[in-house]
């Protein structure tokens, strides 16, 4: 092993590191995301995902690239590694993989689009004595309009840094809100 | 953990719904729970030991919201911000 210094820059995720805060952001990764899939000069949104947006199966619009639609996913998805804020509206288009349409890929290019507004957006570690771990977990219930499934987020904060978040769809059709929280919080 | 001099017990676990807390605090099962599989109820024995602690937390601060669900511009922006998010400067 070769000392090569501070880390800076690893598999595209970048760390700038000073005397009492650590930043972890992928701007560059971002930046060449939205070269390659030609959204460079796309309008800037708020958020990535409209609050009332509701994807289904279609079968009336027309389809899309399928190759074009999971490589985007798959780029995206790795982007969750320093952006909790984009988790969310990932993994529900990424449900639709199997079958893609034109109204799902404008779900996607959404993402696109808040990300251009906020490519330099990272996750912020201070310097602090604070050792509590806490954890805050919720659901949301019947949240999948097609199988009536739970979607159950969790995440976890050592002090008051964000050290992992999670989002995941339940296998299980929770009875009651109580149930889907109750299967959340058990989720650990 | 324990490495470290942290001590892991009773961690505060923030749930938004009171009925799960309940049901996670009272160690008999009822009819109404029955069909919850079995594997989720190891939280009842962490918490009779000890090791977690359920608290409940209302939903204004319920931070979770941005994973589990799309949100208004400024509640977005909120969480955004207390999840540590912030722009890096060059």
């Amino acid at each position: 092993m070769s000392m090569m210094g501070e880390l800076k820059f690893f598999l595209e995720i970048q760390v700038n590191q000073s005397k009492d805060k650590v930043y972890v952001h992928q701007t560059k990764y971002i930046k060449e995301l939205l070269k390659k899939f030609k959204l460079d000069d796309c309008k800037v949104m708020n958020t990535p995902m409209h609050p009332t947006c509701f994807l289904s199966k279609e079968d009336t619009v027309s389809k899309v690239d399928q190759k074009l639609y999971r490589g985007m996913i798959g780029s995206l998805l790795y982007l969750t590694a320093s952006r909790p804020d984009i988790l969310f509206s990932v993994c529900l288009c990424a449900r639709f993989q199997s079958d893609p349409r034109e109204s799902h890929l404008t779900a996607v290019k959404r993402i696109f689009r808040y990300l251009k507004g906020t490519t330099n957006l990272g996750l912020l570690y201070r310097k602090s004595l604070d050792y509590k771990l806490v954890r805050f977990c919720d659901a949301d219930y019947a949240g999948d309009r097609i199988e009536r499934k739970s979607t159950s987020g969790n995440c976890q904060f050592l002090g008051e840094n964000l050290i992992s978040w999670a989002s995941k769809r339940k296998a299980i059709i929770a009875m009651s809100t109580a149930e889907a929280e109750y299967i959340s919080a058990a989720s650990c | 953990m324990e490495d470290y001099q942290i001590n892991a017990n009773s961690i505060p676990i923030y749930c938004d719904n009171t009925a799960a807390i309940c049901l996670s605090k009272n160690p008999i099962l009822h009819s109404r729970a029955k069909h919850i599989e079995i594997k989720h109820h190891f939280i009842r024995d962490y918490v009779q030991k000890g090791i977690l602690d359920i608290q409940f937390i209302d939903t204004e601060h319920q931070w979770v919201d941005i994973i589990t669900k799309p949100l208004t511009v400024e509640r977005f922006d909120f969480i955004e911000k207390i999840l540590n998010m912030h722009f890096v400067s060059d």
